[in-house]
């Protein structure tokens, strides 16, 4: 079976632009999570949210407002020039992810009669400019988990030598709205895995990743960032809204990770978890994990970053993974900020705080979405 | 490149030439168009679903549906019927769903959409808003037929099914499920799509400026080789995911418009009988070609398809292979089981 690496990092986020200021922030404790400059709060039950940050943008992207299709440009853009490939002359598949495609596009255009094309969710991944067979996967919030374990099956099948993973998503008052009323965003803060816990924080943003065979990037000269054990992705096939309380749907997308990877349990050294911070979410994670992991997910360090960046949508899952990749280059894990006090029910090695040194060879990163949607992948150190 | 084999082991079909695979491929033989006025302008020639009644194909109560969920969950149920099973093989963990969509749910974001513009962020409705979602239609079908295992939807523009159906048997290829419902769905799209007008009889999918719109639905019923001999099941025919066509006695085109026409090989262009239906056409095209192989009927070409060009009588004819086109260079190829 052809092993697959991943060659390119690019990332846009509440965090900032680019890969080192992320990771930088990120392992600092930084918060991205601010009230919102760009969309009115009035009626929403939180002001607060990931919004990328506005100067930083226009420095960025002086010509273009924050956007979908921005963001996924930038983002591509980093993780193509990091694996030392163009863009604009693509050699391989591309596979986006996005909960909410153009939507945002499409509200502040309507009624417009040329709106419509907005509401295409493959649209703002237009603006990346890669050639090639393009792949869109909509899975709500767990797509941009998805969108890297297809790719690196991609790869791993034959379909292609190159692989890029794109997963973008942009705040508005079309998903707003919804998310608000649903009762998911809090209206206090994202405290994951916190007894206090009340509801998720929303964000935006983007991420890319090369995805490459192994034997592909060695002779090219490309630096194997880490390499993709495996993954899994299903639906608990029970509610489009409502939760599934026992974490089933979880537990078999991260056996069948472990399956695909041909790893036992206990080789997991980090969790990067999902974690919106809702009352149902984090404990069904935290059961799901210890039912996988048994004893040995008591003591390994599990990560929750969404404090810092904001639940940025079908862009999360991405994000989290070029999160997994940079701890384990650096051997160092991320804290999950605004966690005090964590529930007796989601009994795990929290990283409260301060990020810390740790020592592990695969990383986990599990992401969840409305519809019942769950995915897992694994990552290995290069 | 790799060559993977899976086999169908059943076809739902809704679309505006037929309920069912059977009455599908019956029209689409002997050439029946199911373009017409639209109900909503009767100025604009579209591929319209008339008499089509979703409580008949529901297998569970429902309090909203998207017109697309609504396409969705009736091709899953045609498909099942078809497959002969009222309930799908076990275990729940080993099933999946891919559907394709280039809107999704449109009319419902439409919907949603325009009330918070219009009254705002307080008016905000859960139930239209749960029902916005690309992966709506997908969800739902799993709910209802307890698909636990791998799961997507595919929103790749008009390419969406056929990518719907790639994806598909790379996850069965990769190990991720025994077998799959896979396939495409679309409404019509509610604020227009192109304005073509005209008469159905004369419309020429390879030569008309301006195409009419198309919805409905099909959905395949994708199995590893090994899942459908383990339970017994007869093949209607397999299908090849490959970078070639070699081989082919047909290709069928998933949507009109596209400039892939053959002198050598018969090229037909079903959706000159139903429009295009954008993410569901090449799921739909991928029906049309079993039927075509099973069938042993070419069927009928108006305009112009190439070796037969403007042929509109349908042409009896065994075949090997009939293949549709997939973006970047790849081909999914019938041939009989």
């Amino acid at each position: 079976m052809r092993r697959v690496v991943v060659t390119g990092l690019g990332q846009v986020s509440a965090l900032g632009v680019g890969c080192d200021r992320f990771w930088r922030r990120l392992i600092a404790g930084e918060s991205g999570l601010r009230a919102m400059e760009r969309l009115p709060a009035a009626g929403l039950r939180n002001a607060l949210a990931g919004e990328v940050p506005a100067g930083e943008w226009a420095q960025q992207e002086p010509s273009a407002l924050p956007s979908a299709r921005g963001f996924a440009a930038c983002a591509a853009a980093e993780a193509a020039a990091t694996a030392g490939l163009s863009l604009t002359a693509w050699p391989g598949a591309v596979v986006y992810a996005t909960n909410f495609g153009g939507q945002h596009e499409w509200f502040e255009r309507t009624p417009a009669p040329d709106s419509l094309s907005a509401l295409d969710f493959h649209a703002p991944a237009t603006a990346v400019g890669a050639p090639g067979m393009a792949v869109t996967l909509s899975n709500a919030c767990s797509s941009g988990t998805h969108a890297l374990g297809h790719a690196a099956d991609l790869v791993r099948l034959g379909f292609s030598d190159v692989a890029l993973v794109c997963g973008f998503d942009e705040l508005g008052l079309f998903c707003l709205s919804g998310l608000s009323i649903l009762h998911t965003i809090t209206t206090d803060t994202i405290r994951p895995f916190d007894r206090k816990r009340s509801g998720t924080v929303f964000g935006e943003g983007a991420a890319a990743l090369v995805v490459e065979e192994a034997d592909h990037a060695r002779a090219r000269g490309a630096e194997p960032l880490a390499e993709v054990l495996g993954y899994g992705v299903n639906n608990n096939a029970f509610h489009m809204t409502a939760p599934d309380h026992g974490g089933e749907g979880m537990v078999q997308v991260i056996r069948r990770a472990l399956q695909q990877a041909e790893l036992p349990p206990d080789r997991v050294g980090h969790v990067n978890a999902h974690a919106t911070g809702t009352e149902y979410h984090d404990p069904a994670e935290a059961a799901a994990l210890l039912t996988v992991l048994g004893d040995h997910g008591r003591h390994i360090p599990v990560s929750a970053i969404k404090g810092a960046t904001g639940h940025a949508m079908g862009a999360a899952g991405a994000i989290e993974a070029v999160a997994c990749v940079l701890a384990l280059r650096q051997q160092v894990v991320p804290p999950t900020l605004n966690l005090d006090e964590p529930d007796p029910g989601c009994a795990l090695d929290h990283v409260m705080g301060t990020a810390r040194d740790a020592h592990f060879e695969v990383a986990l990163s599990v992401s969840a979405g409305l519809g019942g949607n769950n995915a897992a992948v694994l990552l290995g150190r290069a | 490149m790799a060559r993977i084999e899976v086999v169908v082991t059943g076809l739902g079909v809704v679309s505006p030439i037929g309920l069912g695979y059977a009455e599908f491929a019956e029209s689409l033989a002997y050439g029946v168009t199911g373009l017409g006025p639209w109900s909503g302008d009767p100025e604009r020639l579209v591929g319209e679903l008339h008499g089509f009644e979703v409580n008949d194909w529901l297998i569970a109560e429902k309090t909203y549906l998207d017109r697309a969920s609504e396409l969705a969950l009736a091709a899953t149920r045609l498909c099942c019927l078809d497959a002969g099973l009222e309930a799908l093989p076990m275990p729940e963990e080993r099933r999946g769903v891919v559907l394709g969509s280039a809107y999704g749910c449109a009319a419902t974001m439409a919907a949603y959409g325009g009330r918070v513009k219009q009254r705002g962020t307080r008016f905000a409705t859960p139930v239209l808003f749960s029902h916005a979602f690309a992966n709506t239609p997908a969800s739902l079908v799993a709910i209802d037929y307890r698909l636990k295992g791998y799961h997507a939807t595919v929103t790749s523009g008009a390419a969406s099914g056929e990518l719907a159906l790639v994806t598909a048997i790379g996850a069965l290829a990769a190990g991720h499920a025994d077998l799959i419902l896979a396939g495409g769905v679309e409404g019509l799209v509610p604020q227009g799509g192109p304005a073509c007008s005209g008469d159905p009889d004369n419309y020429d999918p390879f030569d008309a400026a301006v195409h009419p719109s198309g919805e409905g639905a099909a959905v395949l019923l994708l199995e590893t080789p090994a899942s459908a001999a383990a339970r017994e099941a007869a093949p209607r025919c397999r299908l090849t995911l490959s970078d070639s066509a070699a081989g082919a006695d047909l290709v069928v085109l998933p949507r009109a418009g596209s400039s892939l026409v053959s002198d050598t090989v018969p090229v037909c262009a079903p959706s000159g009988l139903y429009g295009d239906a954008l993410g569901a056409s090449g799921a739909l095209a991928m029906a049309a070609s079993v039927a075509a192989i099973t069938q042993a009927v070419v069927p009928p070409v108006r305009g112009g398809g190439g070796a037969l060009a403007d042929r509109r009588e349908p042409m009896a004819q065994a075949m090997q292979a009939v293949a549709v086109a997939a973006p970047g260079g790849l081909w999914l190829t019938v041939t009989p089981a």
